[in-house]
């Protein structure tokens, strides 16, 4: 079992979020066939119910689409649509936490950037 | 109706309960007592009672029987009444095999002139006074009476558990008591006696039959409240 | 959809003793339901009481629209397997799953074969003769192989390995993709089997405290640890579920409010949180009983 599953939040976000790493990583081309919700299923150990409300998550924002009797679909520009909205997400989860804890460890705006850049020569 | 044929299976999957042991009990007993008919004299009639082993084996059968399988078959989700006839046809087949087979014995016997050494194993005086009709009868009543009184006391003891057991037999032994005290008290003892001499064993086994009524209606109404 | 138990104020009582007490709650079809609680909370007399088994004090109970009373239409429809299931002294495997085979309409006998062969089940053996993991898995096996439309499993995995729980849980959902059923898990396991259950049901004394849908359960609650008066400053309002102070630190768990603000908060004022699992949650909530507040609606 890969090691997704976490107990402490919804199961379907955490599939959606899966789906969504695949289509910005490549390994879910636009117009390209999402497993099925039984094989979501029985990959990952979970219900099937709680796979197809996390594809049917990603049907409502557009992401993917339904063929009608053969599955799901990664839509036209659902790349550049998830990659917006995990910068949205990377704003707040990570940059506002950062600031709030440099905050209170008293790191000055420049010394946060200066640490910025060195963690980009250390890649 | 395919419910009841699970139970048949159920039941039977334990053929060892149901055929063999009894069976070698009884030709246990058959084998033994022939032995000793050999060896003593031939000179005067061997009585044994013998085949009362197999009468009572399936008593205890049917005391045992729902203890062993009522809580798997509910377990297995089988309707009480299914449970019921299964085991009322599977007592009924068991009881037909014996009477079959002692009726089948019991005319050999009486022909090879009690197979040679004048034993009385499965044919007697007065029991198989009747016609051959009557002598099976007899036994099949005989059977099923017994069967039945052991699985009324079994679908007694799921109903009521241990304290209900132990409350029936103190009541079962008052009764009893009391009944015995007023034959003496009364001084019936001879006329019961009479009655029973006046009549043939296949007449008295016909009495019985009520009783085997009863004992059914009884079970039946026990398990139908029991749980597991 | 249509319900496949309905139960209405149902109560059990024994005795001097309230099993069950006006316990309502409805089962659709083809959902995997978790029954979750502690020891004695009355699982096993609810599911007893779906299967006929032992009958209710009071109330309503209708399993596939019927009465289960010697209802045969309803009782073909159901194989429960319970922890301490009785077979006949002398069966081996094979005359239990022969037996189920007549019993039960839907049974697949190739399936059975191959679970069999899953679990490693010598099928001459006296079931009087197994240890307890095996005979747990004959229980599994006739479950499954079943595909009753209701199927029920009581803490069916007792003396099991990690390996066998795993193998039961994978081949339960293998099956249920293919053959969707409705299916009731009850057990103490949560962790294990948390991803699989679709809707949550939980019972502490005789009483249904939770019936919700799965993901939603997941979601409610969250932990914030931080320094005591802050924590205690957060708290105030909220649902709290557990609370466990250490040094000048408080941990507490605390239920999501409506709108979803309360985690911003609790970043906002330098607490930090934790996500608080299935097991965890419920956990709390029949074992802490004594801390909960109210809700403080405003």
């Amino acid at each position: 079992m890969k090691n997704l599953i976490d107990d402490g939040r919804p199961i379907f976000v955490q599939i959606a979020e899966r789906i969504e790493d695949d289509i910005i990583e490549g390994g879910l081309p636009e117009e390209a066939q999402v497993p099925s919700t039984n094989q979501f299923a029985a990959f990952y150990k979970i219900n099937p119910a709680t796979a197809a409300k996390g594809v049917n998550l990603l049907v409502d924002e557009g992401i993917l689409y339904k063929k009608r009797g053969i599955g799901m679909f990664v839509a036209g520009g659902a790349r550049t649509k998830v990659i917006e909205k995990r910068k949205e997400q990377f704003f707040d989860e990570y940059v506002v936490t950062m600031i709030r804890e440099a905050e209170k460890l008293g790191i000055t705006a420049d010394q946060l950037m200066d640490m910025i850049q060195r963690g980009d020569n250390k890649r | 109706m395919n419910r009841i044929s699970g139970v048949l299976k159920l039941h039977y999957r334990d053929k060892w309960s149901w055929i063999y042991i009894p069976a070698i009990i009884l030709f246990f007993s058959f084998g033994v007592n022939l032995t000793v008919s050999f060896l003593v004299s031939n000179q005067e009639d061997l009585y044994t009672g013998g085949i009362s082993s197999v009468v009572i084996y399936i008593f205890v059968a049917g005391i045992i029987v729902v203890g062993k399988t009522f809580p798997f078959a509910i377990g297995m989700s089988i309707r009480r009444i299914d449970y019921f006839i299964g085991s009322v046809i599977i007592g009924t087949i068991s009881s037909a095999f014996f009477t079959s087979l002692i009726f089948l014995f019991a005319q050999l016997e009486k022909q090879t002139n009690g197979w040679g050494t004048r034993l009385h194993f499965f044919y007697f005086p007065y029991v198989n006074d009747g016609t051959l009709l009557e002598q099976f009868i007899l036994y099949m009543i005989l059977f099923l009476n017994t069967f039945f009184l052991g699985f009324l006391i079994s679908s007694y003891a799921r109903r009521f558990g241990r304290k209900g057991m132990f409350l029936g037999a103190m009541v079962f032994l008052l009764i009893g008591s009391i009944v015995i005290f007023l034959l003496h008290h009364f001084e019936v003892w001879g006329s019961i006696f009479s009655w029973f001499a006046s009549h043939t064993a296949v007449q008295i086994a016909y009495w019985l039959m009520p009783f085997t009524l009863l004992y059914l209606l009884g079970s039946y109404r026990m398990l139908r409240r029991a749980v597991i | 959809m249509k319900n496949v138990i309905e139960v209405k104020q149902l109560n059990k009582s024994y005795e001097k003793f309230n099993a069950i007490h006006d316990t309502s709650f409805a089962l659709q079809a083809n959902k995997i339901y978790g029954l979750l609680g502690r020891n004695g909370a009355g699982k096993t007399t609810l599911m007893k009481m779906i299967t006929a088994q032992i009958f209710p004090t009071s109330g309503d109970l209708k399993v596939f629209g019927e009465g289960p009373y010697e209802n045969a239409n309803v009782l073909s429809q159901i194989c429960f397997i319970k922890e301490s299931q009785k077979y006949p002294d002398h069966y081996n495997i094979l005359d239990a799953l022969d037996v189920s085979k007549s019993i039960f309409p839907n049974w697949d006998v190739n399936f059975s074969r191959s679970l069999i062969k899953d679990f490693n089940l010598p099928l001459k053996r006296r079931i009087k003769k197994l240890s307890r993991g095996m005979l747990s898995a004959v229980g599994i096996v006739i479950g499954l192989a079943s595909r009753a439309p209701l199927t029920i499993f009581d803490e069916p995995y007792l003396g099991l390995d990690a390996v066998s729980r795993g193998l039961f849980y994978d081949r339960l959902m293998e099956d249920y993709v293919e053959h969707p059923r409705t299916v009731i898990l009850s057990t103490h396991l949560i962790d294990e089997v948390s991803s699989l259950l679709e809707h949550i049901l939980v019972m502490d004394n005789g009483k249904l405290i939770i019936d919700q849908d799965a993901e939603e359960l997941r979601g409610k609650a969250f932990t914030v640890t931080g320094q005591a008066s802050k924590v205690e400053a957060f708290l105030i309002g909220k649902e709290t579920v557990h609370r466990e102070p250490f040094g000048g630190l408080l941990s507490a768990t605390v239920i999501h409010s409506e709108n979803g603000s309360d985690q911003k908060q609790a970043t906002a004022s330098g607490l930090e949180i934790s996500p608080v699992s299935l097991q965890q949650l419920v956990v709390h909530l029949t074992s802490g009983r004594s801390e909960q507040k109210e809700v403080n609606t405003k």
